[in-house]
């Protein structure tokens, strides 16, 4: 059956949350490598050392590449068109599909709870039914899914 | 071969340019990370960080040349090659190849290639 792509209320919030995770880990990342930039710079230091550091930074900096398009695919979860991520991120359209993580791809449209041992800590609900043109959530907890708003099945256009 | 062997001289000198390269590519990185870690401290909206995206992202040309620069500069300063090249993930005929067609900057380091020696005439005997 076709999954249903529309993001759900909780992959908004888990979209909010990857995007600061992501976020933090760049800000690590950022401070590897100007730290590594910093001693590279030192003038007593001799060639190989200096070159350790430079590789080092350099590998900071591919990480931080890496992450940039994790963190596009992370708004794309929460309800971006790929297309408008790509325009505002400057990451082509292509690059951005291909290379998103597709564990946070497949994330999109499913009900999530957030799970510790789960990668970027957000999980599928796996216990979602559905109709023929609405997704419901079988989770325990209240969920803006079921409840109102225009996903709502008392204001489905056939009743 | 791929790059000539330089003097103790010409390392000493080159050693002194690779540690200012250095700081200016940690003052470049921290210009265009400013934004990421911004927001790192307190996110905002995901047009913030699509923008913030965007500023890492921009002029990727500009900044392998200057790693490549980098690259050159350890060369030149007596290091081995195939280890510079390994240890920042530079091809070493991309290298080669941005010192031929890389502009101003990158084709002063063009006295580290072997140049392909011009065609003698054959004398005759």
């Amino acid at each position: 059956m076709a999954r249903y792509r529309r993001p759900t209320p909780s992959n908004v919030t888990a979209s909010r949350e990857i995007q600061e995770q992501i976020l933090r880990r760049i800000a690590e990342l950022s401070a590897t490598a100007t730290a590594a930039l910093k001693s590279a710079a030192n003038p007593e230091i001799d060639v190989v050392t200096r070159r350790g550091h430079l590789a080092a930074a350099r590998t900071a900096e591919k990480q931080i590449d890496d992450a940039t398009i994790e963190l596009a695919a992370a708004v794309v979860l929460g309800g971006g068109r790929a297309a408008d991520v790509a325009a505002r991120s400057g990451i082509s359209t292509a690059t951005l599909t291909r290379r998103m993580p597709a564990y946070l791809r497949a994330l999109r449209g499913e009900h999530l709870v957030q799970d510790a041992d789960a990668p970027y800590g957000w999980k599928p609900a796996g216990s979602v039914s559905r109709g023929s043109d609405q997704a419901f959530c079988g989770g325990q907890g209240h969920c803006d899914l079921n409840s109102s708003g225009s996903r709502s099945a008392s204001r489905s256009p056939r009743q | 071969m791929a790059f000539r062997r330089v003097t103790p001289e010409a390392a000493a000198k080159e050693a002194a340019l690779a540690a200012g390269q250095a700081e200016v590519m940690a003052e470049w990185h921290a210009g265009v990370a400013s934004d990421l870690l911004k927001l790192a401290e307190a996110h905002a909206n995901a047009n913030a960080t699509l923008a913030a995206v965007a500023k890492w992202r921009a002029d990727q040309e500009k900044r392998r040349q200057r790693w490549c620069s980098a690259a050159l500069m350890l060369i030149g300063s007596g290091d081995d090659p195939d280890a510079v090249c390994a240890g920042l993930g530079l091809g070493r005929t991309a290298l080669q190849q941005a010192v031929r067609t890389g502009g101003p900057v990158l084709s002063s380091f063009a006295d580290l290639l072997y140049m392909p020696r011009p065609k003698r005439k054959k004398e005759a005997a």
